[in-house]
């Protein structure tokens, strides 16, 4: 079945059209086991740049591993193992000699759950460039100011960044994640339902801000939420079960699916 | 009924009496403890009693209700009828007249109307032969009677203070100042040999060492003699003599003289400055008479000084150990033998860390080291020998599994999510454990220290092998560069109880100080406690909403 579908998948992504898009990552016959479970079964697929594409489908599809493989964050854990390309501006990110650090300064994450460290807001963003040794202190001031801004927090919280983080409400500190991960300048955003620990008005001050954060960044984001991946995203893939189900622009997907499936889940018949 | 077992209420009864059995025997052994400790501190008052002798004359007894003891005693008709006659120890003093500080009286002998508080009588602390308890009765200045009678206390008062402060400049250029020389002469001693040991000691190396040894010779020569003018002055000061129970008189030195009270005379808010002045002086003073009096200020010096130095030795060994074991070792049989080592290392008796201590650190590691480094100084051992560092490496070692246990623990207890947050952000594993696991950690990292400072502060056994001593010549940090002497003995709260109680021959004299040094060091115990825990709670402030 699983062969089936992602036969059928590279049949319907032949179709999507990234003609007018320039690809930021391409994943080539991917596949990730934990142990001897397969947990992704060969994906194929092409993501543009500046553009916001969603991963949707029932938990554990294997959504978030795949975005896990972009930054490499797969390597924590002892038992997977890879197959397959995934190549980030041409460049092959599982390559042995790749230094895990650069790459995800260039892909950064931000995780379901707030994760801010418990440090002052200030040091909280500035610390991955403090990891660079950056000292200037100006050039901190204002990288710091302009993620904040960034990530719609700089009004909120100017005029205490000296304040713990973690005194700050859940969807300020899942903004501050946020500015901390666009602080040192990625290429890519990996978004890993940044929204699900959040209330509905701190949810859509995260959507605007991913709206205007795709200006500048190659954003993939992992939603639960339908309705949060028809909003936010240019394309949307659908995963089941380990498999690229569907894989197009947003609209189509949800107004036109191709597949029987696809339009179960979004209907909500499964999942 | 049924119903109350059935709800298991019995059970909550039980956890509850355990609970409160717990509370009053910890209090219960503080209060006893404080109560027997800080008693000794009292100015007690001081009772005359008539005691009739077998013969029919009268003795006068003279001193401190020390303890009562009922004694057992056949009714002389009857010999089933048993009496419980009390008997009563008296703290006499006087030791150079009597023989021994105390007595006992039996209350048959004692015609109890005739114990009377016995006015004016005074009591004088001596630098030896303990205390003096008497009746003033002339003070001579050079042969010349100064005062008599009540008059003396004035003057004593004045001259006291005088023959406490020589006492003092003596005490100080003894053991500060020449004992600085004596450290001077000896590692110059330590430097000639060095050299003959290296065949550098030539003809001009001699006068240079002869030169500074005889500065230093003069200085002291000329130092022995200022306290010779010292302890002149001090004799000059006089005599006092006193009338003693049984009509007899005793003859105190002036500079013997530690302090003098009249405690039948003194008012509630006296004896409460008293009670303060002893524990002072308790507090800061060196000991005296084998321990049986004075202070204990250098065990308390040594106690704090070993477990500092236990606390700078365990945490980096505990803390790297346990981020090894956590972070970056590989689950499996090595590690699950490594952890019950761990774990069955914290039950193995302390006396057995004492002897490999003794065998270990003190013989190969410290006779190593004297064979390296102080060739020069053979045959007598440098680090070969118990000592400081030896006591806190053996201590660091019987608290390493408890730092390394709690730091395990609080490492587990960071979340994943701030692990993989430092590492989205481009961290190393190293840089993510050593600026964001690790900072929050401290406050179990804290925890196990403060486990392993009551546990270090209150071990003996392993410590009579490895360093400690009855009387240390000198303190483990002075003046003297490099102010902190690893290889010196040293001596600790806790054997100065058990060397108190048991090793001493006035056993009666010294159980109240037993009881007050264990009290002392309960309250550096609980201290050093307190200030660990005011640490930790510092920073947990600082990670609170941790797992949020």
């Amino acid at each position: 079945m699983s062969e089936l579908t992602s036969f059928s998948m590279n049949s319907e992504s032949d179709k999507l059209s990234l003609e007018n898009e320039d690809i930021a990552i391409e994943v080539k016959d991917w596949n990730l086991y934990y142990g001897s479970k397969q947990a992704l079964t060969g994906v194929n697929m092409k993501l543009p740049r500046n553009r916001v594409t969603a991963f949707i489908g029932p938990s554990g599809c294997g959504k978030s591993t795949l975005l896990r493989c972009f930054n490499r964050m797969n390597d924590l854990i002892d038992s997977v193992s890879v197959e397959g390309t995934i190549l980030l501006d041409d460049e092959d990110v599982y390559l042995k000699t790749m230094d895990v650090s650069a790459l995800r300064r260039r892909v950064g994450m931000v995780f379901q759950k707030p994760n801010p460290f418990p440090k002052s807001i200030f040091e909280n963003v500035c610390y991955g460039l403090r990891l660079q040794n950056i000292k200037n202190k100006q050039l901190l001031n204002e990288t710091v100011e302009w993620a904040l801004r960034g990530a719609n927090l700089w009004d909120e919280v100017k005029d205490r960044l000296d304040e713990n983080a973690l005194s700050l409400s859940g969807g300020q500190q899942q903004r501050l994640c946020i500015a901390r991960a666009i602080a040192i300048k990625p290429e890519v955003l990996l978004l890993d339902e940044p929204t699900s620990a959040l209330d509905p008005i701190s949810t859509l001050a995260v959507e605007e801000l991913i709206f205007e954060l795709k200006k500048e960044f190659t954003i993939l984001i992992v939603t639960h939420n339908m309705q949060q991946a028809a909003r936010v995203s240019d394309y949307t893939a659908f995963m089941y079960m380990g498999d690229l189900v569907e894989y197009t622009d947003t609209d189509t997907l949800f107004t036109n699916p191709k597949l029987k499936q696809t339009e179960d889940y979004i209907s909500g018949r499964y999942g | 009924m049924r119903n109350w077992f059935n709800k298991g209420e019995h059970w909550i009864w039980f956890s509850a009496s355990a609970v409160s059995v717990s509370v009053v025997l910890v209090f219960g052994l503080l209060a006893m403890i404080a109560y027997k400790g800080l008693l000794h501190f009292w100015a007690h008052d001081v009772y005359d009693y008539q005691v009739t002798l077998p013969n029919g004359q009268i003795e006068q007894v003279v001193g401190e209700l020390h303890k009562t003891k009922l004694k057992l005693v056949k009714d002389e008709n009857d010999s089933t009828i048993v009496h419980e006659v009390p008997e009563y120890l008296i703290k006499t003093g006087n030791r150079d007249i009597y023989g021994i500080d105390f007595k006992w009286v039996n209350s048959r002998d004692l015609n109890e109307e005739s114990v009377t508080i016995a006015d004016n009588i005074t009591v004088i602390e001596r630098y030896q032969w303990g205390n003096v308890y008497g009746y003033f009765e002339s003070l001579t200045v050079n042969g010349e009677t100064i005062a008599t009678g009540a008059d003396v206390q004035s003057v004593l008062k004045d001259l006291a203070e005088e023959g406490n402060a020589l006492h003092e400049r003596i005490h100080h250029i003894e053991k500060t100042v020449m004992g600085g020389i004596n450290y001077k002469i000896e590692a110059l001693r330590l430097d000639q040999k060095k050299l003959e040991a290296k065949d550098a000691y030539d003809a001009q190396a001699q006068s240079s060492f002869e030169s500074q040894r005889a500065v230093l010779n003069k200085e002291f020569v000329e130092l022995q003699a200022s306290i010779q003018v010292l302890h002149d002055e001090a004799d000059a000061l006089g005599e006092v003599t006193l009338t003693i129970a049984g009509n007899q008189k005793i003859t105190v030195k002036i500079k013997q003289v530690v302090r003098f009270w009249q405690p039948n005379n003194m008012s509630l808010i006296s004896k409460v400055g008293f009670f303060f002045g002893s524990i002072g002086n308790f507090l800061t003073e060196d000991p005296r008479e084998a321990n049986t009096e004075g202070g204990v200020f250098p065990a308390i010096v040594g106690t704090v000084t070993m477990v500092l130095l236990m606390t700078i030795l365990v945490t980096p060994m505990g803390v790297l150990a346990a981020i090894y074991m956590s972070e970056y070792a590989k689950e499996g049989l090595v590690l699950r033998l490594v952890r019950i080592s761990i774990n069955n290392l914290a039950g193995v008796p302390s006396i057995v860390f004492g002897i490999f201590g003794l065998g270990f650190f003190v013989y190969v590691l410290g006779g190593s080291i004297d064979d390296l480094f102080y060739g020069y100084a053979a045959p007598n051992p440098v680090f070969g020998t118990p000592g400081l560092l030896w006591a806190a490496l053996t201590m660091a070692l019987l608290t390493l599994p408890v730092v390394i246990v709690s730091t395990q623990e609080g490492l587990s207890r960071i979340p994943r999510s701030l692990r993989e947050g430092g590492l989205a952000l481009g961290a190393t594993k190293f840089e993510t454990i050593t600026r964001i696991v690790l900072p929050m950690a401290t406050p179990a990292i804290m925890t196990g220290l403060i486990l392993a400072i009551a546990r270090a502060a209150g071990e003996v056994a392993p410590l009579m092998l490895v360093g400690v001593v009855k009387l240390a010549p000198a303190l483990p940090v002075d003046f003297n560069a490099p102010f902190i002497h690893l290889e010196n003995k040293f001596m600790h709260l806790g054997f100065h109880i058990y060397d108190v109680g048991f090793q001493s021959p006035n056993v009666e004299a010294s159980q109240p100080l037993v009881y007050a040094t264990s009290l002392l060091l309960v309250v550096i115990i609980v201290s050093l406690n307190l200030g660990a825990i005011m640490i930790r709670n510092r920073l947990r402030e600082r990670y609170k909403s941790l797992g949020n």
